[in-house]
Parts: C-alpha cells; structure tokens; sequence
C-alpha cells in the first residue's frame, strides 16, 4: 500500500502544478474569453486571429503598473506558450509608471494554437477603474499597422444611463429644496452634439396630495442639465417637492434632431404629447419611486397656497368680504365699485394666467421669451481682461482691467458735478429732456404706423 | 366681479385652447451655444453699462415700448387673421 501512497502523491503534485504557477502570476486557467471575462470582468481582453508578428503596446499614464499576458486559448495552463513565448513567466512587464514598453510575438505556429491566440491585460488598478482612466493598449501588425485597439471603459461604450437617484421603487422623504434628482451613465462620442447633449429629467406625481406647481392636479418637475463631454457622466439637481406620494420619473439623454447647414439646434422646450420633435432620445429610463412624507414647512407653504387665491385673497384682497354684510370687512361703496372694477390681485392673477397659459406657448413663447429676457431688469457684471506686456529682459507685467470699475468711477465723476444754483447734477438736468425726446419719437413712429393703416384700410 | 368674471372666462377659454402646447422655458441651443443664457448674460452686462450711462437706459426703454406695440399687433393679427387693422 505504501508505493502506492507515494506515487498518489507523485501524481496529485503533478497535477497541482498549474495552479502553482498560474498563483506566480502567468496565465489564468480559462479556456474562453468569457469565463476570463466573466472571473474578472475588469480585465481587458483581446483576440487576435490572423497568423502574423504582433507587437502589442501597453499605455497608462494613470497610476497603475499594468503587465501583460499572452495565453494561448487552445492551449490551457500547463501546455501553454512552449513554442511562441518561452516560459510560463508574463511576457509583458511593466515598471511602475513605465508608459511604453512592446515586445513582438508569432502568433501561430504552435500546432493546434495557430491564429487562435489570446492576450489579455491586467494591472494592479485595473483599467478603467479610478486613477487610471487613460489606459489603453492596442496592436500592430508588421511595421505598425493597427489591428486592435482597446480603451477604457472596458466593455460597454454604448449612450446609456446607468443608474438613477431617486431609485426605482424606492422611498425618499422630500425635505426643502434638496430632494435630488441625479442620473449617470455613458455617452459615446459619436453620439455626443458638443453643448447640446443634455440630460432631460421629468417627474410628476402619480397620487397622494397634489397641490400646486405646473398642474392643479399634481406637482410636477422639470429639468435639462447640460452634460458637458462624452464618456462617463454623472449629473444632478435640488429642488423643491413638497407633494408625497407615488412619482414617476423619465430620465433621458437627448441631442439635437435637425440642423440647419450643419449647425444643430436644440429646442428644450418643444415638448408635445407625443414627444419632443426636435430632439433625439439616446437613452431612456423610466423610474417610480415614492415620496413618503414633504417636510413641515413644506406642507404649510403648500396649504397656504392651496387656499391663497380661493379664500385668503378672497376674504382680504377682493371684493367678496365687501359685500359679505356679517363679515367685518362689510362696505357697500367698495362692494359695489368691485363689482365692475377687478381688484389688484385679481388683474395680477388674470395677467399672470395670460402670460404662463397663452403667451408662454410655443411658438410664439420664443418671441415672449425673448422679450422677457430683455425687460428683466438684474445685472451682470462687465467681463474683465488681462493684457500681458511681453519684456524682452526677463520682468514682464500684467495689467487687468475692470470696465464695470471704469464705468462706475467715470459714472461718480458725472453726477458729482452739479450746478451751483440749483444743485441738480447733469442727469438730473438733462434726463427729461431726453426722456421727452423718446417719448415723442416713438409716439410719431406709432402714430405713423396707426395711420398707415388707415391708409390701407381707405384704399381696400 | 362682473368684468373679472368675463376676463377670467376669457382667458381660461384661452388657455384651454392653447394646454396641449408645450410652454417655453428657454430660447434654442443653436450649434451648441446657448442663445438663452447669452442673451440673458448679454441684457444683464446691458443694464449694468445703462446703470453708468444713463441716456442708453431711456432709449433702451423706448426700443422696448416699440417692441411691445408690435408684439400686440402680431398677436392681434394671429387672433383675427384679415380682420386686423392694415391688415390686406
């Protein structure tokens, strides 16, 4: 029995070899690309087919120290790499940060192995992983011809998005201005419309207490950030929600539909019942999550609007309490004057309602978007700018200069001048009559347009 | 109440009329520039120079006031097709 024992011994070490030295770092014990794949799907692998001399080129600027094994498929641990490459040991060593290293090889020729090899990279990072989101490697064949490239991400460089905040079928609680809407994923660059590439976001509540905001039905959100370069991205915004309940969410990556001469032109807003015409979806998510409970104060703010313009505006505003005879605000001249005559807020209301609901509306809303933004009345500071002064001795200088600082010092200057006698300053003096100017300028081009129409209207 | 009554019947048959329009928000990307933001960043350095040079706020104001005018004959025009003043 005790040869016996030995030679099972012999036999058992015989067969453990591989495993021994696929732990000293050579080629792993995978048969197909995918089981590697699937052991480890950060390793990048490639396959090269045709029968050839292969160099194969290493780069990452990143921190890692990557190196590199060729493996022959057909050919497992322990037949492996006899004839083309030598030795068990990785063909391919990188030194730490080394950007560059090659090394050439015959594919083929090493019998049933022919045109049927297989290399893969590892690293200590692996690629694609963090810091070391520049690594790629590639093929040449002969006197550099490339035959294989890879780069990172490894494996899926499709337009998709990959993850959503809120998650689906998730609960979240809505505190003030900080519920977060937030998205990531990939767009490729063959997808991506430089600055016209965005995020649209767009939640509604389904149920549960809808008070305000885009419906009278439900709250409703609304949102398109930029995404700013291809590849990976991860973008997100606050806002308000103050309605709990059940939310859905569409979440998709949009560029330009139509350009004209080439130039793509993105229309957010053009959004229809049956989708936005002018954009492309690249990628879609829906989502349902549910806002369990909105935060104290929102709930408040919320039922006071609810009842703002009903009863609040009602009772102190309008002219209901008027003409309530038991109610203390009881006054028959005011009652009867608010009869005809709309009060302030009713006609703030009635103009608001004309603008949001009938000017807003696209098409014509681009003209009253436009006329808005010029009627706005904030301020933006000048841009400033640097000149360098070039020196041919080595001291050089930079002047910076501020317009907003000219102007205003130039502006101070002005009005601190004054007439002694009556103590206005030039603006003051001269303002009305330029005002009176304007005013009468534009009066006679209104004018004249009025009567050109008459004039048309006599001749029909 | 009687004539906030006919207005707000009015403007509500109004934006019933128009709800299934989309509302717009933002002026057009074109070519990757946003015309929205430039227009808004270019209005604001605008005031900021009017704030300092007086005269350009007046004129500005009767652009404006023009701008209006013909804003409420273009609506009147789309509301009431030939029947608009001048209209031929």
């Amino acid at each position: 029995m005790r040869p016996i024992k030995y030679l099972s011994t012999i036999i058992g070490l015989f067969f453990l070899f591989p495993a021994f030295a696929f732990a000293y770092g050579t080629c792993p014990g995978a048969t197909t690309a995918e089981s590697l794949m699937s052991s480890n799907p950060s390793i990048p692998i490639f396959t090269v087919s045709p029968v050839g001399v292969y160099s194969l080129y290493i780069t990452d600027t990143g921190s890692a120290s990557p190196y590199g094994y060729i493996c022959d498929l057909t050919h497992p641990i322990g037949a492996l790499n006899s004839g083309n490459f030598g030795s068990y040991n990785p063909l391919l060593t990188l030194d730490s940060q080394s950007n560059f290293f090659s090394t050439a090889y015959t594919n083929g020729g090493n019998g049933s192995g022919a045109g049927d090899t297989m290399v893969y990279i590892n690293s200590t990072s692996p690629f694609g992983g963090a810091g070391s989101d520049n690594g790629y490697a590639f093929f040449t064949v002969g006197s550099g011809n490339l035959v294989g490239a890879y780069s990172t991400p490894p494996g899926d460089t499709t337009t998709r998005i990959d993850s959503v905040v809120p998650v689906p079928d998730s609960s979240a609680n809505a505190t003030s201005t900080s519920f977060t809407f937030s998205a990531s994923g990939y767009v490729n660059g063959n997808d991506y419309a430089t600055s016209s590439t965005m995020l649209h976001i767009r939640a509604r509540q389904l149920t549960g207490m809808g008070l305000r905001d885009n419906s009278i039905l439900s709250q409703g959100v609304e949102f398109y950030i930029p995404i700013t370069a291809s590849g990976a991205f991860s973008v997100s915004t606050t806002t308000n929600i103050y309605s709990s309940g059940q939310w859905t969410a569409y979440y998709a990556i949009e560029t330009p539909s139509i350009t004209v001469f080439g130039v793509p032109i993105l229309f957010e807003d053009f959004w229809l019942p049956g989708g936005n015409f002018f954009t492309k979806s690249l990628a879609v998510i829906y989502d349902k999550f549910e806002v369990a409970t909105s935060s104290s104060f929102e709930q408040q703010e919320a039922a006071i609007d609810i009842s703002g313009n009903s009863i609040v505006a009602s009772t102190t505003v309008s002219g209901a309490n008027n003409c309530a005879a038991l109610s203390a605000g009881f006054d028959l001249g005011a009652c009867l004057t608010s009869l005809v005559q709309p009060s302030d807020a009713e006609l703030a209301d009635d103009v608001n309602t004309v603008k949001t609901k009938i000017l807003a509306k696209a098409p014509w809303g681009y003209v009253y978007r436009f006329v808005s933004i010029l009627s706005a009345s904030s301020t933006v500071a000048l841009p400033t700018f640097n000149v360098d002064i070039a020196d041919n001795t080595a001291a050089s200088g930079t002047l910076a200069f501020d317009p907003g600082d000219m102007l205003s010092g130039g502006g101070t200057l002005l009005s601190g001048i004054t007439d002694p006698h009556s103590g206005k300053n030039m603006r003051q003096i001269i303002e009305p009559f330029i005002q009176l100017f304007i005013a009468i300028s534009v009066l006679i081009i209104i004018f004249h347009d009025l009567m050109a129409m008459g004039h048309h209207q006599k001749h029909k | 109440m009687i004539i906030q009554l006919i207005i707000a019947v009015f403007t509500s048959i109004l934006a019933a009329i128009f709800a299934w329009l989309p509302s717009v928000t933002t002026l057009p990307t074109i070519g990757g520039y946003n015309i929205d933001t430039a227009l808004a960043q270019g209005v604001g350095m605008f005031y900021t120079y009017a704030g300092v040079v007086w005269p350009v706020s007046d004129v500005f104001l009767g652009f404006l006031f023009l701008i209006g005018y013909y804003t409420l004959k273009m609506v009147l025009k789309f509301f009431l097709g030939h029947r608009a003043p001048g209209s031929h």
